[in-house]
């Protein structure tokens, strides 16, 4: 336990405690916390990667690179489709979706703990959107659950290689232009942001010092300082405008336009 | 414009202690009057506007960037045909394309406005290097913003110098447009094998995911424990409080690790950096290591592989002619032209 | 709360105006495209300039037997056969109800292939006419049906006439966009020359109405081994590359694979045979090929 941690580990203030007035699970194990949203996280983690590793071994090959869970056959369509040709995939999804919701649940829990905004969680589920876009709502929207990705290391690499050459140029796609530009504009701003922390701490006794040398920086450098609270928006807003391209460029593929370099001269 | 260079010099709000190194630069000026934007209040940022120092590294940066400019608002009239408004309709398909083989001077169209244009903009990110360590020397910052720009500087300059000059044609290059620019995305990566399997841009990948992953852990972060001055990072540094407590258990709680105020900044700082340095050795390693990213791939065992792999097409045949029938086994000769 | 909505409605609407919704309202003609100096783009051939037609023929000129065949008759009788070398084996009917068929195919009358006086005289539009219909035959027995036997799943009814690349018209409708064969040369001497051989790959891709996965895994584009369609495609680039060295007049734009895909994975005019040029509906004969059997081996595959 950290030194102040005694302090923070409070009882209460979680779901079942306000339904029930009772929370079974409101304790720690070690450092992690475990809370009801714990329990259903870690028993869709076991029963997911269990699913895995049955149907690895059904499918019989171990080899890391090559072991691989693939989405159903397209003649299956919305339906369940047996073990070997796309259940285990679906089981899967199904698992690990249960236990990422859970996961966010359960950092709302935290943070009513710990009385600090839920900003944590909200962007923990926009991450999660991306997983359920992807494997689920562009799926149903498609009419198949053959359009999700396989579960493995290579098959999600090829599958990402092949859907962005299925529509000819995905880089023409706007939506993942913007994406991208989001991207990079993180990464830079991260950098910076990191720059300027590393750059002015322990640099003086006087922190105000610290802060106003960061201001005078970034004023003489590009003539605007963000301030410190206005970095952590902007960067929580930069990733939210990321996650925000990134799920419009995949659901607008396949559905709304199937060739992105016909999208620019469309007449 | 006249009061900007010319004026009595206006003190901004905060006073910035004076300098040496302020007053020996010749092009010195801190520029402009501060300006409250009010609106900026809303969206919780800081609300002044301006200064801006104008030194000679950066008024050198500056008509650097505006000279590439100028060359490429000349390709584009050239590329419509002196119509002004289609230049500008139809800016995004504007190509400057870098000329086949080493060499410079060639004609305009034929790679010279690509090559003048990389020269001003060359001129102009290096400049902007030599302003970044100016600046971080006035401020007595520790130069690791200079660190990471020099590392975005290798990046760039791997994908338009070194990497063409080791496969000796700049046509290897990205031409300056940007639909372009795109394109050459898409070319490159289809002329050495499929990126997706280069590990070095994997591991790109995964420091660009995870900078904007880190960006929505500790921007939420601190925003959800703004109240207790978390943002305050440099005095938090010194001396914990609540809100860094509260950051710190959050993390430790939901996944068993935690960083502290500081170390936070080496995890985005590295995630950042890392990101250019490991697209860098990516883009060295391609032709220079292998010149197929997949067959690399399946013969290191990255990749699972589909299909036999046609190791033959890597080393210079043509694929229409000569081709085998893989049926019949016949060989069918390129008919006489 | 309000300010986040401000926000997220400001995040979502400016780069929806500015490049989902406006740019290609505002690009509606073709994008002025700046052809690479270094490369000619029509399939080996010159880029026609302007041009070249080869008929109507002019019936007013004088007929000059000296250039003409020995069979040519200097006074021409109906219902008798002359100077046929490619039709040769027809009766009189069968040819006329040949020439029936090619008139409808081409949207021409008679006298543009030939001289009204003397149906026998040899006219170029004639000479070319006669290149044609060897054409249409041995294309079809070099390439097509080796193609349907090898890969029966993908074959449909029906074979090259006429009609299959001229549509009713003289000159068929060419699209100039696909490098020639000596520029398909892999792995590419540059980033910028794999561009025009991409460029290419899309032009072909869009006169058959696919995406790239039809053809090609993208984890390793160039394997033809284990994919049916990027063999067949082989085969289509050197029959393509065969007509337009061998049977075309000079002066005319190239074929392409749109001439006769037109937008379809198969040709949309096949014909029963290139002596009996009735159009069959390949659609309608196998509707269900329109798969590529290699997609399951690749993710993401169609």
């Amino acid at each position: 336990m950290l030194e102040f941690e005694d302090a923070y580990r409070k009882p209460g203030n979680t779901l079942l405690g306000q339904l029930f007035g009772v929370d079974a699970f409101d304790f720690w194990v070690g450092r992690f916390y475990v809370g009801l949203f714990g329990v259903i996280s870690a028993i869709a983690i076991v029963i997911g990667v269990g699913i895995l590793f049955i149907a690895v071994g059904q499918y019989g090959d171990w080899d890391l690179v090559r072991a691989n869970i693939p989405a159903p056959l397209r003649e299956f369509g919305l339906g369940p489709a047996p073990f070997l040709h796309g259940g285990a995939w679906q089981a899967v999804v199904i698992f690990a979706t249960i236990s990422f919701v859970a996961w966010a649940l359960r950092e709302v829990e935290i943070c009513k703990k710990l009385e600090m905004g839920y900003h944590v969680p909200a962007m923990y589920s926009l991450a999660i959107s991306a997983w359920v876009v992807l494997q689920i709502i562009r799926p149903l929207w498609m009419g198949c659950w053959c359009e999700g990705f396989d579960l493995s290391y290579s098959g999600h690499l090829t599958w990402v290689s092949n859907t962005g050459f299925r529509y000819m140029n995905f880089y023409l796609n706007p939506f993942h232009a913007y994406a991208v530009l989001g991207f990079f504009l993180t990464a830079m701003v991260l950098a910076m942001h990191g720059s300027a922390i590393l750059g002015t701490y322990h640099t003086d006794k006087d922190p105000n010092v610290e802060m106003l040398r960061e201001d005078n920086f970034w004023r003489d450098y590009i003539g605007y300082s963000i301030g410190e609270y206005g970095i952590h928006r902007l960067g929580f807003y930069l990733a939210f405008y990321t996650l925000i391209m990134s799920d419009l460029c995949i659901l607008t593929s396949g559905t709304l336009v199937s060739d992105w370099v016909k999208f620019w001269h469309p007449f | 414009m006249a009061t900007m260079l010319t004026g009595p010099r206006v003190e901004p709000i905060e006073p910035f202690e004076p300098s040496q190194l302020d007053t020996d630069d010749i092009l010195g000026i801190r520029a402009g009057v501060p300006f409250r934007l009010e609106l900026l209040r809303e969206f919780k940022v800081d609300t002044q506007l301006g200064t801006i120092w104008l030194g000679t590294w950066g008024l050198l940066s500056v008509a650097f960037f505006l000279a590439g400019g100028l060359v490429l608002f000349c390709a584009a009239l050239d590329q419509t045909g002196g119509n002004l408004i289609d230049a500008i309709k139809y800016f995004a398909n504007v190509q400057e394309l870098p000329p086949d083989g080493l060499g410079w001077f060639h004609s305009p169209r034929t790679g010279g406005y690509w090559e003048l244009n990389i020269l001003c903009w060359a001129g102009a990110i290096l400049a902007w290097a030599g302003r970044c360590y100016d600046r971080l020397r006035r401020h007595q910052w520790r130069p690791y913003l200079l660190y990471a720009w020099l590392a975005a500087i290798s990046l760039t300059s791997a994908i338009w110098i070194w990497h063409p000059l080791l496969m000796g044609t700049w046509a290897d290059a990205p031409g300056l447009g940007l639909n372009s620019d795109l394109d050459w995305a898409q070319n490159f990566s289809v002329l050495w094998g499929n990126f997706y399997y280069n590990p070095w841009h994997q591991l790109a990948i995964f420091f660009l995911f995870g900078s904007t992953m880190l960006w929505g852990m500790h921007g939420a972060t601190i925003l959800a424990t703004g109240g207790e001055a978390s943002h305050h990072e440099d005095a938090e540094i010194i001396d914990m409080h609540s809100g860094s407590h509260k950051s710190m258990l959050f993390w430790r709680w939901t996944m068993g690790f935690n960083a502290n105020p500081k170390t936070i900044h080496d995890w985005l700082w590295w995630f950042g950096t890392g990101t250019v340095l490991a697209s860098v050795i990516g883009i060295l390693t391609t032709g220079t290591v292998t010149n197929d990213w997949y067959v690399w791939a399946v013969d290191h065992g990255t990749v699972a592989q589909y299909g036999a792999i046609t190791r033959s097409a890597i080393n210079q045949h043509p694929i229409a002619y000569p081709a085998i029938i893989p049926q019949t086994g016949e060989y069918v000769p390129a008919p006489a032209r | 709360m309000r300010q986040f909505l401000l926000g997220a409605v400001v995040i979502f609407a400016t780069p929806l105006a500015l490049g989902g919704v406006v740019q290609p309202l505002v690009t509606k003609a073709q994008a002025p495209i700046v052809a690479p100096v270094d490369a000619q783009m029509t399939m080996g051939r010159p880029a026609p300039a302007p041009h070249q037609t080869y008929g109507p023929v002019d019936q007013s000129a004088p007929l000059d037997f000296s250039t003409q065949p020995k069979s040519v008759p200097h006074t021409y009788v109906a219902g008798q056969l002359y100077n046929v070398q490619a039709l040769k084996g027809l009766n009189y009917g069968q040819v006329v109800g040949q020439m029936g068929l090619y008139t409808q195919a081409l949207g021409v009358g008679c006298a543009y292939c030939h001289n009204v006086q003397n149906f026998a005289y040899d006219t170029p539009t004639k000479k070319i006419a006669r290149t044609m219909i060897v054409m249409s035959a041995q294309v079809t027995s070099t390439w097509i049906t080796p193609v349907k036997h090898d890969y029966s799943n993908y074959a449909v009814s029906g074979e090259v006439g006429c009609v299959t690349c001229h549509r009713g018209v003289a000159a068929p409708a060419v699209v100039n966009n696909i490098v020639p064969v000596q520029y398909l040369d892999w792995p590419a001497k540059s980033t910028k020359q794999a561009g025009y051989v991409v460029n290419s790959m899309y032009a072909v891709a869009t006169s058959l109405g696919v995406n790239c996965i039809f053809c090609h895994n993208s984890a390793d584009f160039v394997s033809l081994q284990y994919i049916p369609t990027n063999q067949i495609a082989h085969r289509m680039w050197r029959m393509v590359d065969d007509i337009n060295h061998k049977y075309l007049p000079p002066n005319v734009a190239a074929v392409t694979c749109y001439t006769c895909h037109n937008g379809n994975k198969w040709p949309s005019a096949l014909v029963t045979s290139p002596y009996d040029q009735t159009p069959v509906d390949a659609v309608a004969a196998h509707p269900e090929v329109h798969l590529n059997p290699a997609a399951h081996l690749a993710p993401g595959g169609e």
